[in-house]
C-alpha cells in the first residue's frame, strides 16, 4: 500500500525562509552602522572574540557563491581583532575627525554633484529624512539624519519590520518593506556610498575603516542591485 | 475548465543530448553561463556520469527548467512584481522589473532552475540571436518563461519545437482534447517535489 504524500504549504515554507533572509540582512546593516559609529569598547569586543566576524559570514551564508568576495573582506576586517580601542579611535579620528583631509560620512556633503546650491540642498535632504524616519516612528538625534550610520540602522530597522511582517505571513506588507528598503538606497544610501567608499580606499591608510568600508561597497552593491554605482 | 499551460517530458524518449539547452540559449539569446534550461543525468553528480558500480552502470536524464508552479512562492515574496503569474499558467521573469533581491530564488522548490546574472555579461558571438526581444541585464535573475514571446505568435517553446526525440509536448491541461492532456491520461507520470505543494506544470512521463 503507498504512503499518502505528506503536502507542506509552499507559501509558509517560502515565508520561513525569507523571515531568517531578512533577519540576516538586517543583521549585515546593524553591524555596519555599528562599526561606523566611532570605536567603543564594544566594538573592540567583538572583533577581537571574532563575533563580528562570525556573525556577518552567517548572515551572509545564503548569497551561496556571491559570499566570496564579501568573505574576502571580512578576513581583511578580522586582520584589525587585536586593535586596541586607542588604535581604533585614531584610524576613526584620522579619518572621519576635524581635520582637513577628513572623509565626510554624512550624504548632504555628497550633494554637489546634482544641485546647485548645495547649502539649501542640504536643510532639504535633512527634512526630506526626517520625514521618512518620522513615517516608522524614528527620530535621530538633530544634526545626525544624514551620517552614515544612521541611515545603516534605519534599513537595519525596517529589515527588522520585514522580518517581523514575514514572519507572521503578512507578505505584502513584507513586500512593501522590501520596496522601501530598495528605495532608500536608490534614494540615499546608495547614491553617495560608492564615492564615500571610493574616498576611503583613495586617501586612507589601511585601517579597520578601510576594510570596513570596502565590505560595505560590496553588500550594498549587491544589495541595490541593478544600475549600481562603479566609482569604486 | 480554466486554461493551464503545462509542459510535458517523455523521459523514456530523452536521451540527453541537450538540444533543448541550446535552442533555448540560442532563441533567448542567453549570455554565457546562463542556462535557462539544463539536462540532468539522474546518476552521479555532473553531465553523463553514471550512477552505480562497473559492469552495473545506468545513467538516466532529467530535463529540468522553471516548473511553471501554479502555487507559485516566487510570485507571492516577489516585491518588485517581477515575477507574475498569467492567466493561463505561465510564471512570467522580467529583468527590466527585477530589483535582483534573489528572494524567488531563495524561496523557489527547485534548485537550479533560476540564474543570477553576474555583473559582466558576455556572449560568444559578436550579435543578439533568437526572436525574444527581452534585455538581459547584470544583477537580475533569470529564468524559463516556456518562450512566451513564441506563444504570442502561436509558436511552440523553442525547446519543444527543437527536440529531435520528439520527447517534450506542450500545451493546454484544461483542454481534454489537447495532446498533454491524453499522454497525461495514457501514461504514467510524476511531478517534482510535489510534497512542496506548489503543483508544478511541468509532468515527466516515465
Amino acid at each position: 500500500m503507498l504512503n499518502p504524500v505528506s503536502v507542506s504549504d509552499p507559501f509558509q515554507n517560502a515565508f520561513g525562509i525569507l523571515t531568517q533572509v531578512a533577519r540576516d540582512r538586517g543583521c549585515v546593516y546593524r553591524w555596519l552602522a555599528l562599526g561606523f559609529y566611532a570605536p567603543d569598547e564594544e566594538l573592540v569586543r567583538s572583533l577581537r572574540e571574532g563575533l563580528l566576524k562570525q556573525e556577518l559570514t552567517q548572515a551572509t551564508y545564503w548569497l551561496g557563491m556571491d559570499q566570496r568576495p564579501l568573505s574576502d573582506c571580512l578576513n581583511e576586517v578580522n586582520a584589525y581583532a587585536n586593535a586596541s580601542l586607542p588604535e581604533l579611535q585614531a584610524a576613526y579620528e584620522a579619518l572621519f575627525g576635524k581635520n582637513v583631509s577628513r572623509i565626510a560620512a554624512r550624504e548632504s556633503a555628497y550633494l554637489w554633484r546634482s544641485v546647485t546650491h548645495p547649502a539649501d540642498a542640504a536643510g532639504e535632504l535633512d527634512r526630506a529624512l526626517i520625514n521618512i524616519y518620522r513615517q516608522y516612528g524614528l527620530k535621530p538625534q538633530t544634526g545626525a539624519e544624514d551620517s552614515l550610520s544612521v541611515q545603516l540602522e534605519f534599513i537595519a530597522y525596517l529589515c527588522q519590520l520585514e522580518t517581523q511582517a514575514w514572519q507572521a505571513g503578512t507578505s505584502q506588507t513584507a513586500r512593501e518593506l522590501r520596496r522601501q528598503e530598495r528605495a532608500f538606497l536608490a534614494d540615499h544610501l546608495g547614491r553617495w556610498l560608492p564615492e564615500f567608499c571610493q574616498r576611503v580606499e583613495e586617501r586612507a591608510l589601511p585601517s579597520f575603516y578601510t576594510a570596513l568600508s570596502a565590505f560595505a561597497f560590496r553588500w550594498t552593491k549587491l544589495e541595490y542591485g541593478p544600475g549600481y554605482s562603479s566609482l569604486s | 475548465m480554466t486554461k493551464r499551460l503545462v509542459m510535458v517530458i517523455d523521459l523514456q524518449a530523452c536521451t540527453g543530448c541537450n538540444t533543448c539547452s541550446v535552442a533555448c540559449k540560442q532563441e533567448n539569446n542567453l549570455p554565457d553561463g546562463v542556462w535557462w534550461t539544463q539536462v540532468v543525468t539522474l546518476g552521479d553528480n555532473g553531465n553523463d556520469s553514471p550512477a552505480g558500480e562497473y559492469p552495473n552502470l545506468f545513467m538516466d536524464y532529467l530535463p529540468l527548467g522553471c516548473q511553471h508552479c501554479v502555487n507559485a512562492p516566487c510570485v507571492e515574496v516577489c516585491p518588485s512584481g517581477a515575477t507574475a503569474q498569467t492567466e493561463d499558467g505561465l510564471v512570467i521573469q522580467d529583468p527590466t522589473q527585477c530589483g535582483g533581491c534573489r528572494y524567488c530564488m531563495l524561496v523557489c522548490p527547485y534548485t537550479g532552475v533560476r540564474v543570477f546574472a553576474g555583473e559582466t555579461l558576455r556572449y560568444s558571438l559578436p550579435f543578439p540571436t533568437g526572436d525574444n526581444p527581452m534585455i538581459h541585464r547584470p544583477f537580475t535573475v533569470e529564468k524559463c518563461n516556456f518562450c512566451a514571446h513564441r506563444l504570442k505568435r502561436g509558436l511552440l517553446p523553442a525547446c519543444v519545437d527543437s527536440c529531435p526525440m520528439v520527447a517534450r509536448t506542450f500545451g493546454d491541461l484544461g483542454d481534454p482534447n489537447s495532446e498533454v492532456s491524453k499522454l497525461l491520461r495514457e501514461r504514467p507520470h510524476f511531478q517534482l517535489l510535489v510534497e512542496k505543494g506548489a503543483d508544478p506544470s511541468t509532468f515527466y512521463l516515465t
